[in-house]
């Protein structure tokens, strides 16, 4: 009987001890982190992992002490990505950053810092996942129009059969509408990529303005894209990154090894049902959407 | 640090509602009507240089020239110079002005080139546009602020002294964007008429939004028309026998000047994507001088009777202004129902003291409704109605219903049946046009063609159609056919007056009969790959007529019998346009369009206008960084172009017997930078 109770005492120390403890840091106090954060808890209370939470802001000075080394670092955004990945010796999990942005971030380490362990979330779609989302939405629209600037680079995947892309540059701001015009009167769909340059609010407007009356709808890469006037969107929200996120925390509490960087694993797809009808497209249900992409080798 | 690669902001930022539900058009096979659009890539294809000319490419409209400077442009027959049963809308202005009910197609202060599309809506739609678009709305929607990113620089010169300058440029910014443009255009008209004419404008768009949910646009316009009127060589005095010639005298040849402005105020407010509420004021003001000395009529041979000959003023000024305001709001109360209603009132002031005896103000109120209800994916229900009370107090409703089924994706029936008014025109209630003449004793002479005895009530039309739209492929090609039948009662038309003092016999207006119109349109717009477009238009029409009255005055049941006859030859029988386009590899364009109308009566032309048929051809060739491109992507390029009209030199009466048709050409040369 003593034997056993003390048996019990000896595993619930050790659970104690293995109590991982991760240090939260947002890179801004907004709506977003915070529903990434709130998701993320939510997951972890749902598995009942041993994890304790501590939650700071990137670049706030006074962080929390509590006399504890942090077994992980959770860095929301780029900002606290960029402290986080620099600074410390722990592990990182990095996300609610574009893939460019991490892996750019990741080259210009110091050497030192090199050898620790790192992982991320993406917050960008999988070019297949996009691809694929086109054709499942739209499947008589086969060639893509893309307008990037020279600060982006793109790396094509391997197109869905059928699919074609129509990239062009916008060397300047003076040349973006009538470089836009152009893709457009060569294009099916025009695809938003995240390139402030071009899509920045003030030409969101017009550059919606000018697809909707050459009848050629934009792709969004957010709900706040369809909001605005784009026919549909593929995307995944500060909530399903918080989830993703969870999953990964309940399995480093178990194993204290962090997966290869990913993309996201849950995404929403998002309608706008009035530009469909007026510009006389049939969108099918986004349940629909995601059958045929799961069907073409994507979605969960 | 300027980040060379993307930020989470670039996901998380938050954007205006740009595409709201009062900018999201119907699909053209969903609209409750028929419609014809008229795309910048068509006008270009086509050459015209005057934007009347381009309602030739509307299947069954009539574009006509009383003289080289007043286009005439109808649907549906009843043309005569002032084609009043017709909605037109610049941005949702009204440019169909009282007086006379005209459109002053020649002096608007709107360049061709700052057009971004027209939609015509073929049959009424008083439900959605009020009294006055009985036969149709054409609704011309101009390049948006943010249109003209660039400088363009555009000339024309060619036969008949053409002569227009363009110069147009605009900015787009973070918060606010403009175009503007400065054009004049100029021409001899035609060798048989006294009519050259130029226009200097300018005009204004700007766009400010305060907000993500406020957009505030701003037009401006200003225009300044010299024309050449009146005749030239007139009929020697003691040849002249009727009355129609007498009425010569107060023709003779001199100049008419016109300004016209306006400023208008567009401000819409989102308040959510599925709701927005749209605030418009604008004012539109015309001044035209038209001063001159009759001709003496010292040896006149005709029953004018004057006591003395002499040379009498004859002043015929007007100033027109009118204002409007409208607010609209349009909400979609799920996904499957989009409703819009508003009110609107508008003022009509003229002061014209030749033609009314006092200065006039006309009073609207309007409200409207409309409702579009998707009952199930395959079938859409547009219903609406206008209230309107008018200037003279009559109040009436203008009702709509279509129904639109969409038998696949691609194939669409549509049936509708409307409702419209055509208010009487200022000059039919209320004229009173009359030149002093001389004095005998206490009798003043007059020359007095117009004395309207007043009381009028709206013309009423019953419109019933079926159509069928056929989406033929994705790249956009459709095939439109529509049948209709369009019953008018109580067309107003001339009453003969009586007057002791004028030297002519004036004109009163009365609703005189009761008219029909029925027709097959068709419209085939086809993309032959990427390069090429067909245009196809083709209207068969009939129409018909019988007095609504019957006059105790024989002479006047005559009359009235005549009109009718007269009335039910305004529709040509068959019509059509054919416009092609292609776009080589090298820069090169060609475009071609082919006109065909058979004979058709003007009511107020005495003979018939016959068989016209017209090849229109253009030629251009890009050059500079984009000569690959229909569209210049680089600065620096430009564009050279050769537009021959009525390529085959097929003389063809225009209007009336004096006015001919001959070959015309002119080149274009554009530069953007």
């Amino acid at each position: 009987m003593l034997l056993l109770s003390g048996a019990i005492a000896l595993l619930a120390t050790a659970a104690h001890a293995n109590t991982l403890n991760v240090r939260l840091v947002l890179s801004n106090s907004t709506s977003a982190y915070q529903q990434f954060s709130v998701a993320l808890k939510n997951t972890l209370a749902a598995s009942k992992a041993a994890v304790n939470i501590i939650e700071s802001k990137a670049g706030d000075p006074h962080q929390p002490e509590d006399g504890k080394q942090a077994d992980l670092i959770i860095a929301v955004g780029i900002k606290a990505v960029e402290d986080a990945i620099t600074n410390t010796e722990i592990p990182v999990l990095s996300v609610m950053l574009p893939k460019m942005a991490y892996e750019t971030l990741l080259e210009r380490r110091p050497p030192a810092q090199r050898t620790k362990s790192l992982s991320a979330i993406y917050l960008d779609q999988p070019w297949n996942r996009q691809m694929n989302f086109i054709q499942a939405a739209l499947p008589k629209h086969s060639i893509v129009g893309l307008l990037y600037s020279p600060r982006s680079s793109i790396i094509l995947p391997r197109l869905p059969r059928g699919m074609s892309i129509n990239a062009q540059s916008v060397r300047s701001a003076e040349t973006l509408f009538a470089t836009l015009e152009n893709v457009l009167n060569n294009s099916d769909v025009l695809l938003a990529i995240p390139d402030s340059e071009i899509y920045s609010s003030s030409n969101v407007r017009n550059i919606l303005l000018t697809s909707y009356r050459m009848k050629v709808p934009l792709i969004g890469i957010s709900q706040a894209y369809v909001n605005a006037g784009a026919l549909c969107a593929v995307f995944s929200t500060p909530e399903q990154i918080g989830e993703q996120a969870g999953e990964i925390l309940v399995s480093f509490a178990r194993d204290r090894r962090l997966p290869e960087p990913q993309y996201p694993a849950f995404f929403s797809i998002g309608l706008n049902e009035p530009v469909a009808h007026s510009l006389g497209i049939e969108l099918p249900s986004p349940e629909a959407i995601r059958e045929r992409m799961n069907k073409a080798g994507e979605g969960r | 640090m300027a980040d060379d690669y993307p930020t989470e902001q670039d996901y998380l930022q938050e954007l205006p509602i740009v595409l709201s539900a009062s900018r999201l058009a119907q699909p053209i096979s969903e609209t409750p009507n028929a419609m014809t659009v008229i795309s910048r890539d068509m006008i270009k294809a086509s050459g015209f240089r005057n934007i009347a000319d381009l309602f030739k490419l509307v299947p069954g409209m009539y574009v006509g020239y009383s003289d080289g400077h007043t286009p005439v442009v109808s649907y549906h027959g009843a043309t005569d110079a002032f084609a009043r049963r017709m909605q037109v809308l610049v941005d949702g202005r009204t440019i169909y002005l009282p007086l006379f009910g005209q459109v002053d197609w020649a002096e608007l202060p709107l360049d061709i080139g700052d057009i971004e599309r027209i939609e015509v809506i073929r049959g009424p739609s008083a439900a959605s546009h009020g009294s006055n678009s009985v036969q149709g709305v054409i609704s011309i929607y101009t390049r948006q602020a943010s249109g003209v990113p660039k400088t363009q620089l555009s000339i024309n010169r060619g036969d008949a002294a053409i002569s227009d300058n363009s110069i147009r440029w605009g900015s787009v910014g973070e918060n606010w964007d403009y175009r503007v443009t400065l054009a004049s255009r100029a021409d001899n008209g035609f060798d048989t008429l006294n009519d050259t004419s130029n226009t200097q404008l300018f005009n204004t768009r700007i766009n400010y939004r305060p907000t993500s949910s406020d957009s505030l646009d701003f037009q401006l316009g200003y225009s300044n028309t010299w024309r050449a009127n009146g005749l030239l060589d007139m009929t020697p005095h003691n040849q002249m026998n009727t009355t129609a010639q007498a009425k010569d005298i107060i023709k003779p040849s001199r100049d008419q000047k016109v300004n016209s402005e306006f400023q208008q105020l567009t401000w819409l407010h989102t308040i959510h994507k599925n709701n927005d509420i749209q605030f418009s004021y604008y004012h539109i003001g015309r001044n035209m001088k038209d001063d001159r000395y009759s001709r003496s009529c010292a040896d006149c041979n005709f029953p004018l009777n004057l006591a003395s000959p002499g040379s009498y003023l004859i002043a015929d000024d007007a100033v027109i202004h009118r204002h409007e305001l409208e607010l609209q709001h349009t909400l979609n109360t799920s996904a499957t129902n989009r409703v819009v209603w508003g009110i609107g009132m508008r003022s009509d002031s003229v002061d014209a003291p030749n033609t009314f005896l006092n200065p006039i103000t006309w009073k609207e109120y309007r409200m409207f409704a409309h409702d579009e209800w998707r009952a199930t994916p395959a079938s859409l229900l547009n219903i609406g109605a206008m209230a309107e009370k008018n200037a003279l107090g009559q109040a009436r409703v203008s009702p709509r219903i279509a129904y639109s089924h969409h038998l696949s994706p691609l194939h669409t029936l549509r049936a509708g049946i409307s409702v419209a008014y055509r208010n009487p025109e200022m000059i039919e209630e209320s004229g009173n046009r009359r030149f002093l003449l001389n004095k005998v004793g206490a009798t003043q002479y007059t020359f007095n063609d117009i004395l309207a005895a007043g009381g009028l009530s709206p013309e009423r039309t019953i419109s019933r159609e079926v159509g069928y739209f056929w989406q033929l492929d994705k790249a956009g090609s459709s095939l439109d056919i529509r049948a209709y039948h369009d019953q008018i009662t109580d067309i107003i038309w001339i009453d003969p007056a009586a007057s002791a003092t004028s030297v002519v016999t004036p004109s009163s207006f009365m609703s005189d009969f009761n008219a029909f119109y029925s027709g097959l349109e068709g419209a085939l717009n086809y993309k032959l790959g990427v390069r090429s477009n067909l245009t196809i238009n083709y209207a068969h029409q009939v129409a018909g007529a019988s007095p609504s009255r019957v006059a105790s005055n024989a002479t006047v049941n005559a009359a009235l019998i005549a009109y009718a006859q007269n009335y039910s030859q305004t529709v040509p029988l068959n019509s059509a346009s054919l416009l092609f386009s292609h776009e080589f590899s090298d820069g090169m364009q060609f475009g071609a369009g082919f006109y065909h109308q058979d004979p058709v009566k003007v009511l107020d032309v005495a003979s018939a206008q016959p068989l016209m048929r017209r090849l229109d051809l253009r030629v251009a060739k890009r050059f500079g960084a984009s000569r690959n491109k229909a569209r210049s992507a680089e600065p620096g390029s430009g564009e050279i172009a050769l537009v021959i009209q009525n390529a085959l030199s097929d003389h063809y009466t225009d209007y009336k017997q004096e006015i001919v048709g001959k070959r015309r050409a002119y080149l274009t040369a554009t530069l953007e930078f």
